[in-house]
């Protein structure tokens, strides 16, 4: 799953690990949603949205996993 | 970076960490030389064993959730993987006669009740008993 998490973080001037500590993840947790190797739960890509202020779809982009569905 | 890891040597569960495999390697210096009964350094693995699983227990409620995908895939696949070396490590000690006999002796059993029973027993009744915790809650059970 692809986000704009990375860039959010930059543009707030967080580190990896000021993220982590504000959403209750580590800071490996961030750089592994960040690079896409993990997809976070639900709960935590609420909190992420809500720290940032947007909504989560405006973060996180669900396109791949809506492939192939049917509208 | 060099300042970054000097921090981190500051924190106390690396002096802990370090003092644990220091009191590991002594032990087993110790034990290969014949100077401490074995008993005494089988009173001290535990302590050392119900310490770090105690430390693991506090530490517990702050694994996020990808670390606790991380345990869960290494226990899934290396719990397989292991379990199937492990079928043909026994075949290799017991059968092929390189270590432990066939019929087993007193003392092979007692030294296999300890090493396997005891330990791993453990570790999966506790395992099982989560687990059924973890579905009681979820409602599953």
């Amino acid at each position: 799953m692809k986000s704009r998490l990375k860039l959010l973080r930059a543009e707030h001037g967080l580190t990896q690990a000021d993220l982590g500590e504000r959403v209750g993840v580590s800071r490996q947790a961030i750089n592994a949603i960040e690079t896409g190797k993990f997809e976070p739960s639900l709960g935590l890509a609420w909190r992420l949205a809500r720290h940032f202020g947007h909504p989560i779809e405006q973060i996180f982009d669900f396109s791949d996993e809506l492939e192939g569905e049917q509208p | 970076m060099t300042q970054s890891r000097k921090r981190r040597l500051r924190r106390w569960t690396d002096h802990a960490a370090y003092l644990l495999i220091g009191v590991v390697i002594a032990m087993g210096v110790q034990l290969a030389q014949g100077r401490v009964a074995p008993a005494v350094i089988g009173w001290l693995v535990g302590l050392v064993m119900a310490a770090a699983g105690l430390w693991a227990c506090l530490k517990g409620p702050r694994v996020d959730e990808v670390a606790l995908a991380g345990v869960k895939f290494a226990w899934l696949w290396g719990g397989f993987a292991g379990l199937a070396l492990g079928f043909g490590l026994f075949q290799w000690a017991v059968l092929a006669g390189s270590g432990i006999g066939w019929p087993a002796s007193p003392a092979e059993l007692r030294a296999f009740a300890a090493g396997i029973i005891i330990v791993i027993g453990v570790q999966l009744l506790a395992y099982l008993a989560i687990l059924a915790g973890w579905w009681w809650r979820k409602g599953g059970l």
